[in-house]
């Protein structure tokens, strides 16, 4: 039997890798995106409290603040101290 | 006449194969297909949201903090705030985009469960601006004299700001 030049499998498996490797950066970069967005959000949630933080220190008032406004923060307060446990972005200090 | 034999094409087990791969491959990236497809979801209804309401309460603090001074030393500020509809109206002085000068103006944000909006009032003329147009609650809490809280409440999350006058 003549061989015609038709799409052979190794061609087909080859189109069908490519097409798997670009999914799997699209899905990636969606990640990425996420993790991204949030790192800003946890940013501007970190200038936010040491804003609110000064004019409450200002005040001398007790540091009552609502922790969950402040998310994607991890925050605690004890005894007038404010706790920033932990995010995946850089920010990590403890106020006094 | 043509010969069919010469004629280069598929032969049928390599395209039943190629169907068959491209079946399995499509079942394998369907996951892939649908976690990229709800991260997007999430993103653009979650994360950027929550952005945005970040933006508008930086911008608030820019327009309060700007607001000119009444005769009394307070700044020229009001709000109104009734069934989680809340207007603020800040009045400051500016200049002119027409003739350079020196204008009044009345800066008017909106916050109602039809979403946020900041409009300027100015003898150039009136501008409003939609910066939202999710349903959101907002209400004005206040902590001293010249301290206030700016309350911003969603579906999902519930943001604050302390805002000095």
């Amino acid at each position: 039997m003549k061989k015609s030049n038709a799409f052979v499998l190794l061609e087909l498996l080859l189109a069908l890798t490519i097409s798997a490797i670009a999914m799997t950066l699209f899905w990636k970069a969606s990640d990425n995106r996420i993790v991204m967005l949030k790192k800003v959000e946890e940013n501007y949630s970190y200038s936010r409290l040491i804003s609110d933080f000064k004019i409450l220190k200002k005040l001398n008032r007790p540091i009552v603040i609502n922790t969950s406004h402040y998310s994607p923060l991890n925050l605690k307060v004890i005894s007038n101290k404010i706790h920033i446990l932990s995010q995946d972005s850089v920010i990590k200090e403890i106020l006094e | 006449m043509i010969d069919v034999k010469d004629i280069p094409a598929f032969t049928l087990i390599e395209l039943l194969v190629s169907i068959a791969l491209s079946a399995l491959l499509i079942i394998l990236l369907n996951n892939q297909i649908m976690n990229s497809i709800s991260s997007d979801k999430i993103i653009k209804t979650k994360v950027e949201y929550r952005l945005e309401i970040e933006n508008i309460l930086s911008h608030l603090e820019a327009d309060i903090l700007s607001a000119s001074h009444l005769p009394n030393g307070q700044k020229s500020f009001k709000s109104n705030n009734l069934n989680d509809q809340l207007n603020i109206a800040i009045k400051r002085i500016g200049i002119s985009s027409i003739n350079q000068e020196l204008l009044g103006a009345e800066i008017i944000w909106n916050f109602s469960t039809s979403g946020i909006s900041r409009s300027i009032r100015s003898k150039d003329g009136n501008f409003a601006r939609t910066l939202s147009n999710r349903n959101i609650k907002a209400h004005i809490d206040k902590i001293g004299v010249n301290i206030i809280k700016i309350i911003i409440k969603s579906d999902n999350f519930t943001k604050s700001k302390l805002i000095e006058l």
